[in-house]
């Protein structure tokens, strides 16, 4: 890879993470009360989410899309490997070289600016926190994955994606805890994947959640990355059924 | 001036043409761009939900910030933001010098080249927002407000052109620096927020950080009915001077392009 330009990769995740500090340093500066969080706890869910987005959202899985298209796909279909656990390994190692960069961009972003952060101290809150990170991890690679094998069926991959990544900064807790939605919204939301993947997280880490929500967040994660699984399984057959390649 | 428009009209028929005939891409487009815009907002609301006043901008101030910001942002991607991103390929492949050697100066080429037309549902839906906000919490706005904002929001835009040309032009000493245009998206969430929120940075930052912030909050007042000369005079200043600079910086940096054949 270029230096010059994974340097500005890295910067631009700095500037993103300046950028939203500010936005929400903005909204709390005067008025210390955002549905029922304050300054401080705010900031501490707006930088743990997106730690935990940057970990868990950075994927080389959208290839997968342009490598269906073009054919590429034949390539790892004639090796004796799973194209899928391939891209899961490819993946744990992007997230390994991501994290030690992130944690620089953070340490610089917190000897600039000092901001309100709370630092749990409790060591089996963290323990959770990262098992429930692993886990989303996991879940999002399903989801991510199924989302490219639209490269099967067509060539615009790039557009149902694209809406996928807005919907998906919504609702699962990536831009606002939520918790702040209406109740009805948020209880039809918890039954859904997408909050399991920065919103349950950020809410373990602040030690927010009794010991009972904690273990049935932690269950229905378990089963969705089963049914994702089962889907992305079934879905990846249908569509090596209809594949075709031509000249490789 | 004849001929620019001549030049333009054919690019632009041309652009179109590209558009429509790929249907699929022109509805994926579409889709994103007005999913991205309704999302901004919603965003915004929900952000401002409880809140009255911030650094003395009301919460209707921030809305119609943001209103505006996604107007000027929506014209932005319609008439120059396909050219800044694909400016790095270009450079890095060598195909900048077919521009060059056109009988026509190479930044204006440039920036005319491609044409977004699908972007401007994202100005199409600041307009909606905007009256929305104005509708639901009953702004009274004047004609004279309205017409005034125009030529500030035209100036914003400008300086916004130049801050991307000062940028996307590092390109031809870093070639390799194919992503340097995703460092000015990252910043965008800058500009949602009034100037008077950084003052707590220091100086160096703070003056970095200006440019960006006054390009969509200024127009805010005038549209109000609200006439900061200063505000307007600073934005009219820094306009001019950053497209100044950002065009010698142009000029500079071609003394420096070597062709892909040389």
């Amino acid at each position: 890879m270029y230096r010059t330009s994974f340097i500005l990769y890295r910067v631009r995740e700095l500037l993103k993470l300046f950028s939203l500090y500010f936005l929400w340093h903005f909204v709390t500066a005067q008025n210390n009360d955002f549905f029922g969080y304050d300054q401080s706890e705010i900031i501490t869910y707006l930088l743990i989410s997106t730690f935990v987005g940057d970990f868990i959202y950075s994927t080389r899985t959208t290839a997968i899309a342009s490598e269906i298209n073009e054919g590429v796909l034949t390539n790892f279909l004639l090796r004796p490997l799973s194209y899928l656990r391939y891209y899961f390994t490819r993946d744990l190692a992007d997230k390994a070289m991501n994290i030690v960069f992130a944690l620089g961009e953070y340490a610089i972003f917190f000897s600039l600016l000092h901001p309100p952060f709370i630092f749990q101290t409790n060591a089996s809150l963290l323990l959770l926190f990262l098992a429930s990170v692993l886990l989303g991890v996991i879940l999002y690679f399903f989801i991510s994955v199924l989302i490219s094998l639209i490269g099967f069926w067509s060539n615009e991959g790039w557009g149902p994606r694209f809406i996928f990544y807005q919907v998906i900064g919504i609702v699962s807790g990536s831009l606002f805890p939520l918790d702040v939605l209406p109740k009805p919204v948020f209880a039809l939301l918890e039954w859904l994947p997408f909050p399991y993947l920065i919103f349950f997280q950020s809410k373990v880490y602040q030690g927010q959640l009794p010991g009972s929500e904690i273990v049935s967040g932690f269950l229905i994660l378990v089963v969705w990355i089963c049914i994702m699984y089962v889907v992305t399984r079934f879905v990846w057959k249908k569509g090596l059924r209809v594949y075709t390649a031509q000249g490789r | 001036m004849k001929r620019f428009f001549r030049v333009y009209k054919i690019l632009f028929l041309m652009n179109l043409s590209v558009l429509t005939a790929h249907r699929g891409a022109f509805i994926n487009h579409l889709i994103s761009g007005t999913v991205w815009g309704i999302f901004s907002f919603i965003v915004m609301i929900l952000l401002t939900y409880n809140v009255r006043s911030i650094y003395s901008w009301s919460k209707q101030d921030i809305l119609l910030l943001n209103g505006i910001l996604g107007i000027i942002l929506g014209l932005f991607n319609t008439f120059f933001q396909a050219n800044f991103d694909n400016f790095p390929n270009l450079v890095n492949k060598g195909k900048l010098d077919s521009f060059l050697l056109k009988p026509m100066d190479a930044q204006v080429l440039l920036g005319i080249w491609h044409t977004k037309v699908v972007s401007l549902s994202r100005a199409l839906i600041g307009f909606i927002f905007i009256f929305y906000i104005c509708i639901h919490y009953q702004i009274s706005i004047s004609w004279t407000g309205v017409l005034l904002s125009i030529p500030v929001v035209i100036l914003g835009i400008g300086l916004y052109y130049s801050i991307w040309l000062f940028v996307t032009t590092l390109t031809i000493w870093f070639d390799r620096a194919t992503n340097i245009v995703e460092l000015l998206h990252s910043l965008q969430g800058i500009m949602r927020i009034p100037p008077v929120a950084f003052r707590e940075l220091n100086l160096v930052l703070f003056l970095v950080v200006l440019p960006l912030t006054i390009v969509a909050a200024t127009p805010v007042g005038l549209f109000l009915g609200r006439f900061d000369f200063g505000g307007l005079a600073l934005l009219t200043t820094v306009s001019f001077v950053c497209l100044l600079l950002s065009r010698k910086f142009w000029l500079l940096a071609l003394r420096s392009y070597t062709s892909a054949s040389s």
